[in-house]
């Protein structure tokens, strides 16, 4: 049995070419957003303006997110979740873009002008 | 025979043993930047080596194991259905391709980390309720890809070596 075969190479090929037309295709905005929306168990809500800085901890029954709205970009912060991921996620700021806590099942999407729902997306 | 299944059952216990201590030294190894459900995904070494070794029976057995103890022991009820869904989904693929016989031992191995990630990244989908996780879609395929890939040389290696042994 060889070591690697044509059909491995096609494989890998065709994963490649997918991914990078699914990066092309569904490209992030580059437009910057208007609009914070947290999403609660896929549930909306609440919608914050994202030149209007805010400070606002969610607090479920495995602990706390604290969501920060600062110079146009917003973050999530002091969480207690066990892998703290949501704060490695960094900051966000342009449409589309979300920071997502599995174990809080709290998610953060900004929007802008065209509505581009993260939802029906 | 007797000593046959014997032989077969402690070494199937000492797969999964080895399975679930590779999902922990997982844990060890930091990834540089974040992008949900990308994993190493070392465990399925134990998985891959299985289904090679004895067949599909055994190498899903060593998955569903090694997912429901892991889940228990380190997760949570949450954390158990993305492995499953990530896991059973590269199972399925590996078996597949490996029927097929047209894929080496990489192929293989490739295919399954690349429909890992995309059974974790459905399951996300849908306890999330959106879809915008479509942006992870390649990044993730290609960490499955990538990651597939040396988890099929090191498989092919451990394979060749314990070549002609009675297992």
């Amino acid at each position: 049995m060889k070591v690697i075969k044509i059909a491995d190479v096609l494989l890998a090929v065709v994963v490649i070419t997918l991914s990078v037309m699914i990066f092309i295709f569904g490209k992030k905005s580059e437009i910057d957003g208007e609009r914070v929306q947290v999403f609660v168990d896929g549930q909306l809500t609440e919608t914050y303006e994202l030149d209007n800085p805010t400070r606002k901890t969610y607090s479920f029954e495995k602990g706390n997110n604290t969501l920060v709205i600062e110079e146009g970009k917003a973050y999530l912060t002091e969480c207690d979740c066990p892998d703290k991921l949501c704060e490695k996620m960094g900051s966000i700021e342009k449409q589309g873009e979300v920071i997502t806590c599995l174990p809080h099942r709290l998610q953060i999407v900004v929007q802008g002008e065209s509505e581009m729902d993260a939802v029906n997306f | 025979m007797d000593g046959v299944r014997v032989k077969k059952i402690s070494n199937l216990g000492l797969l999964l043993a080895i399975a679930l201590i590779l999902g922990y030294v997982e844990t060890l190894v930091p990834i540089p930047f974040y992008v949900p459900g990308m994993k190493l995904g070392l465990s399925n070494l134990a998985v891959m080596f299985a289904l090679y070794t004895y067949g599909h029976r055994e190498a899903f057995v060593i998955l569903i194991m090694k997912v429901l103890l892991t889940g228990f022991m380190f997760g949570n009820l949450v954390s158990i259905g993305y492995s499953l869904g990530g896991g059973t989904l590269a199972l399925i693929f590996m078996v597949l391709c490996k029927f097929l016989s047209i894929f080496s031992k990489i192929g293989v191995s490739m295919s399954g980390g690349v429909a890992h990630n995309l059974g974790q990244l459905a399951v996300a989908a849908v306890l999330l309720e959106t879809k915008s996780l479509i942006f992870y879609l390649p990044i993730l395929m290609l960490s499955g890809l990538i990651t597939g890939f040396f988890l099929g040389i090191i498989c092919h290696m451990v394979l060749e070596r314990l070549k002609g042994r009675a297992l």
